[in-house]
C-alpha cells in the first residue's frame, strides 16, 4: 500500500505545475465569480496551445497516435494541477472524444482529428441531451436518415454549452428507429458551421450560457460516422466511465475552500475571531474531512484504472460525493458568514466579494450533469451492491 | 501509488475473519452483553494464537513487529465481528504508551506479557462532568517522598476488573498539561470498582481512588509529559477505532443489502425500489470512502508522517459512516430489525458508542479545525 506518487509521477507533477504557473498569464486564470465558468477567450486558447507545445496534451494517449503512452495517473495529475492553479482543463477533445476516436474511429477520422486535438486547435461541442432525453439519454430522437453516401439530420439538441464557439460538433443521433433504443444510436462529427444548424442561447442561473441547437436537413457524409453506425450509445457510456474522474477535479473544491479558510482565519465578528466560534470550527472540520474523502474517492478511480480493474462504481461514487460536497460546501459557508452573505460580487462589503453567493448558484449543476446523481446511485446499487434493477 | 492491500495483508484479513466467525459469532457477542468481565477466555486465546495481541509491539518484546496497516486490517475485522475484547485498551493504548514512553524496566516487564496475552492492561482516563481534553483530567496525584497519593474518581474505565494494571491519567500541577500517567493495580488498597451499564453492553467501571499509594517508579514518562504521550497514543487509537467502524459499517451494509434483495413487498424485492436501493448506495459510497481514508491514515502512520489531523478525520468520518450505515440498516429491516431476532441492533448501538468514545465528534472537530486553520494546506496532512 502506498499513497504517494512514484518518482516519475512526482517529477511530472512538479514540471507540469511549474509550466502551468509560467503560462497562466493575464486572463487565463478565472478568478472570483468566473471561477466555475466555461469560457472561450483568446488567452485561454493560447494557454491550451502552450500546453500542446510542451506535450502536455494527450499524455495517456498511445505513442502511435502522438501521445506519450503514460499511465492514466498522469492525466489525473495534470487535471489536478490545472484545477489547483485555476487554469482551464485540457478539454473534451483530449478526453472523451480523443479516447473514443483512438478506440473506435476510422483511420481517416484519426488522421484528420487526432493531430489537431493534440495541437489544441479544435474546440468541440457535444450534442447528447435533448428536450425529451436527459437522464434517459438512450431515448434521444434527433433523426438521421440515409441520403446518398451519408445521412440527413433533423431535430433538436439542448445544453450544448460550447455550441456558440465550438468548431466541430460531436453528435448522437437516431439512425435505426426500428431497433431497441440503445442499439439505434450513431455518433457523428460535423462542423458547427454546417448549413442547417441554428444555435439559440439559453441563459443559466449562474450567469453561464448554454444553447439549444436546431438541425434542419444537415447532411453528414458516411466518412464522419464514428465507429459503427448503431453503436453510439456504447461509445458514449464507455467514454463517460473512463473520463468521469477528470471532470470533477479536487483542486476546484480546495481552491474554494482555501478562500473560506483565509476568511475564517482573519475575520472578526462582534469583537470575537470567527475561528474561535465552535460552529465555524465544526463547518471547517467537516468540510476539510469531506474534501479529504473526495481525494480518496478520486484516487480509487485512478488506482482501479491503473490496475486494469473496472472503474465504473468508484467513478460513480466519486461523482456523487464530489457534486454533493460542492453543494454542501457552498451552503455551509453561506450559513456561517453572517449578515451580507447574500451580497453579490461588486456590492460594497460583500463577504469574500460575493464568491460563495456565486458558487451557491453554480453548485446546483454538477449533481445534475454528466449523469444525474440518481443515475450514479442506481449504478452503485446495481453494479456495486448487486441489487435488482431499481425502478 | 497503490491502494491495494498486499497479498499477505489480504491473507491476514481472511484468516482473522475466519477465526472470528468461530470465536466471536454474534451469539457470543450477545452472551457477553453486560458481562462483568466482558470477553471470553477462548476468544482471547484465539487472538493470542494468531499473534494479534502482539500487533504494534516491537519484536524485541515478543510483538509481531508489523505496521499500522496490518493493525488497521485486523481492526476492520474486529468491527465486522463486533469482537468483544480488551485488545484496544490493552494492546493499542497501554501497549502503545509503554512502547512510546515506558522505562526499560516497565517495557521489559509489561510488553512481553501484553504481547503474549497473559497481561491485560486498561486505562483510567475520563472523569464525571469533565471533557476529553487535558482539562478533563482533574484527579490529583500528590507527591509524598517517592510515592504518589491518588484520590478521586474515574469512570467509563473499560475492563477494569480484568486488568492487571490501569494506566491512570492524574493531575500533577495547575498547568493545563501537568498530567502524568501512572500504573495502578486495581486490586490495591483504596481502589474500588463499580460496574456501569453501557449502550453497547461492554464492561465499564467507575473506579474510586482513596489515597491510593503509587510508587513514582510506576509513572510512565515524565511528570508533565503524560498528556503529550496520551495524545500521541490516541492518534494510533483513532485510526484503529476508525478501522473498526469501517468493518462495523461494512457488515451492517452487507446484512441490509442481503435482506433488501430477498425481502418481498408489493410483489418484488424491496431492494428494487429506488427509495431503498439509493440509501444503500449512499452508504456504500461512504463505506468505501471511509476505508480508503483509514488506509491513508494507517499508511501515513507506518511511514512516520505526522498523522494527528488525518487520524482525527478518519475517526470522525468512519464512525459517522458506521452510525449512518446502521441507521439505514434498521430502516431497511423495518419492524423485525427493532426486535432482537436480528443482529442489526448490536451494530447500531456499538457504532454509536464507538463514535462517542475516545474523542467524540465535537472534540475531533476542534482538533481538525485548529489543525486546518493553523496549517496552510487543506488536505489530510
Amino acid at each position: 500500500m502506498d499513497f504517494e506518487w512514484s518518482s516519475e509521477e512526482e517529477e511530472f507533477r512538479k514540471q507540469a505545475a511549474a509550466y502551468i504557473a509560467e503560462h497562466c498569464t493575464e486572463g487565463v486564470i478565472q478568478e472570483g465569480a468566473d471561477a466555475t465558468r466555461y469560457v472561450d477567450t483568446p488567452a485561454r486558447r493560447r494557454f491550451i496551445r502552450a500546453l500542446a507545445e510542451a506535450g502536455y496534451l494527450g499524455v495517456s494517449w498511445p505513442v502511435e497516435y502522438g501521445g506519450k503512452g503514460r499511465p492514466i495517473s498522469f492525466d489525473y495529475i495534470l487535471a489536478e494541477e490545472l484545477a489547483a492553479a485555476g487554469a482551464p482543463q485540457t478539454g473534451k477533445g483530449i478526453g472523451i472524444i480523443g479516447h473514443t476516436l483512438i478506440k473506435n474511429g476510422s483511420d481517416k477520422l484519426k488522421a484528420e482529428f487526432l493531430p489537431k486535438i493534440l495541437g489544441g486547435e479544435i474546440e468541440w461541442a457535444i450534442g447528447y441531451s435533448e428536450p425529451d432525453a436527459g437522464s434517459d439519454l438512450a431515448s434521444l430522437k434527433l433523426r438521421a436518415v440515409r441520403d446518398g453516401d451519408g445521412w440527413r439530420l433533423n431535430g433538436q439538441k439542448r445544453f450544448t454549452t460550447s455550441a456558440h464557439f465550438g468548431d466541430w460538433y460531436w453528435l448522437a443521433a437516431r439512425t435505426h428507429p426500428e431497433l431497441p433504443k440503445h442499439q439505434g444510436i450513431t455518433l457523428f462529427i460535423l462542423p458547427m458551421s454546417s448549413p442547417g444548424i441554428t444555435v439559440q442561447e439559453m441563459r443559466c442561473m449562474d450567469g453561464e450560457r448554454t444553447n439549444e441547437v436546431f438541425l434542419d436537413d444537415v447532411w453528414v457524409s458516411d466518412e464522419y460516422v464514428v465507429g459503427e453506425a448503431g453503436r453510439g450509445f456504447n461509445y458514449v457510456s464507455q467514454a463517460l466511465d473512463s473520463e468521469r474522474h477528470t471532470l470533477f477535479p479536487l483542486g476546484m473544491l480546495t481552491r474554494m475552500f482555501d478562500v473560506f479558510l483565509d476568511y475564517v482565519r482573519t475575520e472578526v465578528r462582534d469583537g470575537s475571531p470567527l475561528r474561535d466560534d465552535p460552529l465555524v470550527q465544526r463547518t471547517v472540520a467537516e468540510l476539510a474531512t469531506d474534501i479529504e474523502v473526495a481525494r480518496m474517492n478520486s484516487l480509487r478511480v485512478v488506482d482501479n484504472m491503473a490496475h486494469g480493474l473496472s472503474a465504473t462504481v468508484p467513478a460513480a461514487m466519486n461523482k456523487l460525493w464530489w457534486s454533493d460536497l460542492y453543494k454542501r460546501l457552498t451552503n455551509a459557508v453561506l450559513e456561517v458568514v453572517g449578515p451580507g452573505a447574500w451580497l453579490r460580487r461588486g456590492a460594497r462589503n460583500a463577504p469574500m466579494d460575493g464568491f460563495f453567493q456565486q458558487l451557491y448558484r453554480s453548485a446546483v449543476l454538477p449533481a445534475i450533469g454528466a449523469g444525474a446523481n440518481e443515475i450514479q446511485l442506481t449504478i452503485i446499487a446495481r453494479r456495486g451492491l448487486g441489487l435488482p434493477n431499481p425502478t | 501509488m497503490d491502494l491495494r492491500l498486499a497479498d499477505e495483508q489480504t491473507m491476514l484479513r481472511d484468516a482473522v475473519r475466519d477465526a472470528l466467525t468461530t470465536h466471536s459469532s454474534t451469539e457470543v457477542v450477545r452472551k457477553l452483553a453486560d458481562d462483568p468481565v466482558g470477553y471470553s477466555p477462548e476468544s482471547w486465546r484465539a487472538l493470542v494464537d494468531m499473534d494479534l495481541t502482539g500487533l504494534g509491539v516491537p519484536e524485541q518484546f515478543g510483538g509481531s513487529g508489523t505496521s499500522a496497516i496490518e493493525s488497521a486490517v485486523v481492526y476492520e475485522e474486529f468491527g465486522r465481528a463486533l469482537c468483544p475484547s480488551p485488545h484496544f485498551v490493552s494492546v493499542v493504548m497501554a501497549g502503545g504508551l509503554l512502547v512510546r514512553a515506558g522505562s526499560a524496566r516497565q517495557q521489559a516487564h509489561w510488553l512481553p506479557a501484553i504481547a503474549n496475552g497473559d497481561a491485560v492492561l486498561s486505562a483510567a482516563w475520563l472523569e464525571p462532568g469533565r471533557g476529553f481534553g487535558p482539562d478533563g483530567v482533574q484527579m490529583r496525584a500528590r507527591l509524598d517522598g517517592d510515592t504518589y497519593r491518588v484520590s478521586g474518581t474515574k469512570y467509563c474505565v473499560p475492563f477494569a476488573t480484568a486488568a492487571q494494571r490501569l494506566v491512570t491519567l492524574v493531575r500533577t500541577g495547575d498547568g493545563e498539561r501537568d498530567v502524568a500517567l501512572v500504573l495502578v493495580d486495581p486490586t490495591a488498597a483504596g481502589v474500588t470498582s463499580t460496574q456501569l451499564v453501557t449502550m453497547a453492553g461492554d464492561p465499564q467501571y467507575e473506579v474510586e481512588f482513596d489515597a491510593v499509594a503509587v510508587p513514582v517508579a510506576d509513572r510512565i514518562g515524565d511528570a508533565d509529559s503524560g498528556w503529550d504521550h496520551w495524545e500521541a497514543a490516541l492518534e494510533t487509537g483513532w485510526i484503529m477505532l476508525a478501522a473498526w467502524s469501517v468493518g462495523c459499517a461494512a457488515r451492517a451494509l452487507e446484512m441490509a443489502t442481503e435482506y433488501a434483495a430477498e425481502r418481498v413487498q408489493f410483489d418484488r424485492p424491496i431492494g428494487s425500489f429506488q427509495a431503498v436501493a439509493h440509501q444503500l448506495a449512499q452508504v456504500a459510497t461512504e463505506v468505501e470512502g471511509a476505508r480508503t481514508l483509514v488506509h491513508e491514515a494507517a499508511w501515513a502512520l507506518s511511514a512516520d508522517r505526522p498523522v494527528r489531523r488525518l487520524a482525527a478525520m478518519a475517526k470522525l468520518y468512519a464512525s459517522a459512516t458506521a452510525r449512518h450505515a446502521t441507521a439505514v440498516g434498521h430502516q431497511v429491516f423495518g419492524g423485525i430489525g427493532f426486535t432482537d431476532a436480528i443482529d442489526m441492533y448490536l451494530y447500531f448501538l456499538r457504532a454509536k458508542e464507538n463514535q462517542l468514545s475516545w474523542g467524540d465528534p465535537r472534540y475531533l472537530e476542534s482538533v481538525i479545525a485548529n489543525s486546518v486553520l493553523e496549517g496552510g494546506r487543506s488536505g489530510g496532512f
